[in-house]
């Protein structure tokens, strides 16, 4: 029988963090206050004394503390990304999440120490890829993108077995663009997940109230307005609705949750090393209530998840279930 | 029916000019304590939040400066212009101030809170908010001439005191809205067997036409 996956869960703030080990994390990932990961939002994450903070503390707990440094660095100046990459491993980080191939080669040569996990930005679709940076890297665990059914899961992690360990996201906001190759925010507001750590960067996203409905802006861009009542979802291009073929319709996919909490016993099964739970952007209370909850379902102790901590108020397996889209 | 909203009602005829400098001291005090708490989070920010409660007569302008933190009681039907503006029940600004399980991303998902304007700046506030981790003795260190013990006392039993009227309001909303849900469910049982016994006379009819006419 494969060993428990282990929870990997998300940590915007030093709170956030301890509500994740206290609900039950295996593992936290966080990022530092600036461009070097892909949740670069005003107000949040991790100065470097406050990362050396949480480390202790998530070790004194048995808990893995993991550093995001997601994004991808400036062609003519990485000094920032390499001194995250410094600051993680002085730290005692247990692994640092990259997606650049030029920080991988830094990290791996400056820190061999350092454990090299690849990120989704890196959008690592198939056993070469891994293995590729696996052997030149030294990267131990790649988390995949979120477009894979289980099947092409439960095939990707046995073929790459004894090399490389699968981490696939369970829960939170739904990505399904080429994840660290999307330009629809560089596009509607000139900064991007990839280059900047924001998507949809907020100074960009305007709300506004006219009669019970809402209208959300992004950047030039009308792009939803919700009713009266009905649930609203992230303001990004990508959720959208727009009009086309004569109705108003989501063209690229519904602002819902990802909730594949019915599916941990199959990944269980195919082999996947870790379950990841998207939301750093998220506060405590959405950090608890998830991580208590697939801590129960991973335990085998049942339960459901709260539709007031879904986008929409509704949930989806994704491109888990092939029938997805 | 909540709480807030009776008490709402209760303050609107006050006149919010006079109420607004009597509240000053207590909020530059609190402005005070909460600015070394927020104000890392905060750094680089800067800006005006209208936070109105949307059954109280008055709600509070936050302002975000260099300097600190800013508080000051606004009228919520008539508030000054501000970078953002966010509008919920009392209540859930409270569970939201005082972190006591309620997401606020999932409030506004499910648009129980509103919020117009500088996004950014109402992130910012939010996460700072959380990190400061308020409760019931932020609340009461701020009627600092009162011993801490007396105002810790007060507070309990204004929670008791709350709860002991949401309940009796959860009665009386019952009282008033039970009879008229009867009836309504008492007129739809009837609506329903009129609309099967029309079901039933369309088929009957159907069956005759097609029989007379297989006839002819």
């Amino acid at each position: 029988m494969p060993p428990k996956p282990e929870l990997v869960c998300p940590a915007g703030t030093p709170g956030a963090l301890k509500a994740a080990v206290e609900a039950g994390a295996d593992a936290v990932y966080f990022g530092f206050r600036d461009r070097t990961n892909a949740r670069n939002f005003p107000g949040l994450n991790f100065s470097p004394s406050e990362a050396a903070e949480a480390v202790s503390y998530c070790k004194a707990r048995g808990v893995r503390p993991m550093i995001a440094i997601n994004t991808f660095p400036d062609a003519t100046d990485d000094s920032a990304w390499t001194a995250a990459v410094d600051t993680a491993a002085r730290v005692g980080a247990h692994a640092v999440i990259v997606a650049d191939t030029g920080l991988a080669a830094y990290a791996a040569r400056a820190h061999p120490e350092l454990r090299l996990h690849l990120s989704v930005q890196a959008s690592a679709s198939n056993p070469e890829a891994v293995a590729y940076y696996a052997e030149a890297f030294g990267v131990r665990r790649v988390v995949l993108p979120r477009v894979f059914a289980v099947e092409q899961i439960r095939a990707m992690t046995q073929s790459l077995r004894g090399t490389v360990e699968t981490e696939v996201f369970v829960f939170g906001g739904l990505c399904v663009m080429a994840e660290g190759r999307c330009s629809l925010s560089s596009y509607a507001t000139g900064r991007s997940p990839n280059k900047d750590g924001v998507c949809s960067p907020a100074e960009a996203v305007r709300y506004e109230q006219q009669d019970g409905v809402m209208v959300s802006r992004l950047g030039a861009f009308t792009i939803n307005r919700f009713d009266d009542g009905e649930e609203a979802g992230y303001p990004t291009l990508c959720k959208g609705r727009f009009h086309a073929r004569g109705a108003d319709r989501y063209l690229f996919e519904d602002p819902v949750s990802l909730d594949a909490t019915p599916l941990l016993p199959q990944f269980a099964d195919a082999g996947v090393a870790a379950l990841k739970v998207e939301g750093r952007q998220r506060g405590k209370a959405y950090v608890a209530a998830v991580v208590r909850g697939l801590r129960r379902a991973l335990d085998g102790l049942g339960g459901g998840m709260d539709a007031a901590f879904l986008e929409g108020g509704k949930a989806t397996e994704g491109a888990y279930r092939k029938g997805w889209r | 029916m909540s709480p807030f909203l009776v008490l709402g009602l209760a303050l609107r005829p006050l006149p919010p000019g006079p109420l607004s400098r009597a509240a000053r001291p207590l909020l530059d005090t609190l402005a005070q304590r909460l600015t070394p708490r927020l104000a890392d989070r905060l750094d680089g920010i800067t800006g005006r939040i209208a936070v109105l409660p949307t059954d109280l007569p008055f709600g509070l302008e936050v302002a975000v400066t260099p300097e600190g933190l800013g508080l000051e009681l606004i009228a919520t039907d008539a508030p000054p212009p501000t970078e953002a503006t966010v509008r919920a029940p009392a209540q859930l600004l409270l569970d939201l101030a005082m972190g006591t399980g309620v997401d606020g991303d999932g409030s506004f998902f499910g648009r129980a809170l509103a919020m117009e304007g500088d996004t950014g700046l109402c992130m910012a506030f939010r996460t700072a908010l959380e990190e400061a981790e308020l409760d019931a003795d932020d609340i009461a260190d701020l009627l600092a001439p009162l011993p801490r013990s007396l105002t810790q006392h007060l507070l309990r039993l204004l929670g008791r005191l709350h709860g002991r009227v949401s309940r009796d309001l959860d009665d009386l909303q019952r009282a008033v809205v039970d009879p008229v849900a009867t009836r309504q469910q008492r007129l739809e049982r009837r609506l329903a067997a009129v609309e099967a016994e029309l079901a039933a006379l369309a088929r009957t009819s159907r069956r005759r036409a097609a029989g007379d006419a297989h006839a002819a």
